[in-house]
């Protein structure tokens, strides 16, 4: 299922002549594509790694009225559609949308722009740091807590010492998932950018824009590339956390 | 609710105080800490024991008045030079009340709770579940706000003091440790936060040593058994050696072996530091074993405050004589309580079955008591004892038990044979159904 995919490709990348290949991948258009793709996916990582943390923290230490209607909102990235998604964000955000028309004033533009490419990002991966966070934070207990008190530690102290270590590997998780997530999001963003290149235009559109021209060569250098950064990153994150288990028990 | 004797004498040795010799008592005790100085040396667990704890009374002439002097700024931090610590703390809890909200309505856990820890000694804590025990020792570590009452800590009112500056160690029931660091990290979290200026190595390999677990000290919690987790809490705890030792049911998820194991090293333990300790219980036997004095709750109240000898030979309400053993309970009107010539206003009366005198003949009346004829009517073997049913003329029934060994000789009954017996009426205590009720009230 998932190696034939990935084989079939690259054995067709594999047809390419090297010099070919290397010239496709590194034209002006498909490294301003990389770059905006690996950048605002990195940003938005970053931004669903804090707020999603926030996120489940509140929703598991704390109670208050709408819970559940929150908790239950967190997953509705994932069942909507991503163009449905595009085009509320695209509504929202505009001009004359309900937030667009607030942020114009302060001269901040979202729809067309990478801003609007990473609010996107953000607003499609959202629910995985909070859905790993939420069962770990659970499982944690009260006494843990207390018994650092107990030992002299400020809240402070507790926090950084002993409640968010156990919590960085299933963080660190979530957020990879999360930074995955991102940097494959096509029907979103298609909507909420421009596409145009240099500007906003990221690698996933600008395989689809090949393929639209039929420049089949062009789509499979570039998907070759994507495939093997995420690869790596996907590799290197794995070390991270082999690193973040090392010298604790396997239990 | 059962006042022992101790408070009322406090009581009134607290009103002489007040015009009392205050001067000459703190005097009496910075020449103490003097002497205490010049020949303590070093620090560790194992100097504090040469320290002479010093007595209650001394303490209690130590205190100026309840609310009076005791500020946050007199608070002195955790001593780590055992020649400065003087001993134990004085634990005192007046009129302690808690009431919890809940969704139903409030919850009044603890319902004005008065008792006094003598300092260096043990007290258990005990009580059927829900009767308030673990809020009691929640509210002593700071871990509760109190809705009414004070407690205070030598002559501190530590009432309104932060868990970080209570100088308390906590062992939680489940232990709580920190998964993520090792035994030694999980014992030197205390010296660090605290920022205590002590050689740490050493001191992390004192406790372990002190709870036999030389050489563990790399291993992570996940890596030890439950007996071990619960000794590297229980180092936790004292090493920014606390003046107070609290312990929520501390071998509560433990085999019977190693609890009794452990509860002889806990002993041994809180009287080498010389640390005031709290153990919160279901165990009579362990509280019995442990404590100097026991403290029976039910529903949020003290039903009795005593000795472990003072609580089982003398139980001061009919829950507490019901709570510590076997009792067999008869309605006020029946046969045997008439003839027993015991009277009382309630409905119905317990006793010991170990206070039942039997005999096999007839005889009118022996040592003055009447004798009540009955009937052996069942017998359950239970292992090493033997338990009969004995029913009288009036159809009420009481339980007899015997070892084993005298069922097979002397004292062994058949069913249906007809036995006599007297209870004296000092062994029976009348009640009413509700005075042995736990329920919580809500
Ligand atoms: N945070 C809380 N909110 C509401 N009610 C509480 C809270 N903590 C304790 N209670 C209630 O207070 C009562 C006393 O609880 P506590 O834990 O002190 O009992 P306990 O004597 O320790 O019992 P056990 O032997 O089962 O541990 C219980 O009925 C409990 O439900
Ligand atoms: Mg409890």
């Amino acid at each position: 299922m998932l190696v034939l995919p990935i084989s079939a490709l690259l054995s067709k990348a594999s047809l390419i002549p090297l010099a070919e290949f290397w010239a496709r991948a590194t034209e002006p258009v498909a490294l301003s594509a990389y770059y905006v793709t690996f950048s605002m996916s990195v940003v938005a990582a970053l931004i669903n790694c804090f707020f999603g943390f926030i996120l489940a923290w509140v929703l598991v230490k704390f109670d208050f009225p709408g819970k559940k209607w929150i908790d239950a909102a967190v997953d509705l990235p994932f069942a909507l559609p991503t163009s449905v998604a595009g085009l509320t964000l695209a509504t929202v955000y505009n001009d004359d949308g309900l937030i667009g028309c607030f942020l114009t004033k302060l001269g901040i533009n979202v729809v067309f722009t990478r801003l609007g490419v990473a609010v996107a990002m953000v607003f499609v991966s959202f629910p995985f740091v909070v859905r790993t966070m939420q069962p770990v934070l659970q499982e944690m207990e009260r006494e843990v807590e207390e018994a650092a008190w107990s030992l002299g530690a400020s809240p402070w102290d507790t926090f950084v010492r002993v409640l968010l270590p156990p919590l960085l590997p299933p963080l660190l998780t979530g957020t990879a998932l999360a930074f995955s997530r991102a940097l494959g999001e096509f029907g979103s963003i298609v909507i909420v950018s421009s596409n145009l290149p240099f500007k906003d235009l990221i690698a996933p559109v600008l395989i689809f824009q090949s393929l639209e021209q039929y420049d089949f060569v062009g789509a499979t250098v570039i998907g070759t590339v994507l495939l093997l950064i995420s690869m790596v990153m996907m590799i290197g994150v794995n070390y991270l956390q082999s690193l973040g288990q090392k010298g604790r028990p396997k239990a | 609710m059962p006042r022992s004797a101790e408070h009322i004498c406090e009581f009134a040795g607290g009103l002489s105080e007040s015009a009392g010799p205050l001067q000459t008592a703190d005097a009496q005790a910075a020449a103490a800490d003097e002497r205490a100085s010049a020949n303590g040396n070093g620090a560790g667990p194992a100097s504090a024991v040469a320290e002479r704890p010093r007595t209650p009374a001394e303490e209690r002439q130590g205190f100026p008045s309840i609310s009076g002097s005791g500020g946050v700024d007199e608070y002195e931090g955790i001593q780590m030079q055992a020649s400065q610590r003087t001993s134990g703390l004085l634990v005192r809890v007046r009129n302690m009340v808690k009431h919890f909200n809940t969704s139903k309505g409030v919850f009044k856990a603890v319902q004005g709770v008065d008792v006094d820890i003598e300092p260096s000694s043990i007290c258990a804590l005990l009580g059927p579940s829900g009767s308030g025990k673990t809020t009691l020792l929640r509210l002593i570590a700071g871990l509760e706000g109190v809705t009414d009452g004070r407690i205070y800590f030598d002559d501190l009112d530590a009432t309104d003091l932060a868990v970080q500056d209570r100088q308390v160690g906590m062992v939680f029931q489940s232990y709580a440790l920190f998964n993520h660091k090792t035994v030694a990290e999980n014992v030197m979290f205390g010296l660090e936060v605290r920022k205590l200026d002590v050689d740490r190595r050493k001191r992390v390999e004192d406790l372990l040593e002190l709870v036999q677990l030389t050489g563990l000290g790399d291993r992570y919690p996940r890596q030890l058994s439950g007996g071990q987790r619960q000794r590297v809490a229980l180092a936790r705890a004292l090493a920014s050696n606390p003046k107070l030792l609290l312990l929520d049911e501390p071998f509560g998820a433990l085999d019977a072996v190693v609890r009794k194991q452990l509860r002889a090293g806990l002993k041994e333990i809180v009287q080498t530091v010389g640390v005031t300790t709290i153990i919160v219980t279901h165990d009579q036997e362990e509280a019995f074993d442990l404590a100097d004095k026991v403290v029976i709750f039910n529903r949020g109240f003290i039903e009795q405050i005593g000795s472990p000898t003072e609580i089982i030979r003398r139980p001061a309400t009919p829950f507490v004589m019901k709570f510590v053993g076997d009792t067999n309970d008869v309605p006020a009107a029946s046969l045997l309580v008439r003839r027993s010539r015991f009277l009382t206003s309630k409905s119905r009366v317990m006793f010991r079955p170990s206070d039942i005198q039997l005999f096999t003949e007839f005889v009118e009346s022996v040592d003055g008591h009447l004798v009540t004829g009955a009937t052996v009517s069942e017998r359950a073997n239970l292992g090493w004892t033997v338990r009969y049913t004995l029913r009288f003329d009036d159809d009420v029934e009481v339980e007899y038990s015997v070892t084993r060994e005298q069922a097979d000789g002397r004292l062994g009954l058949d069913i249906g044979q007809r036995i006599y017996l007297y209870v004296k009426p000092e062994a029976m205590m009348g009640f009413e159904p509700e005075d042995i009720d736990s329920a919580p009230i809500l």
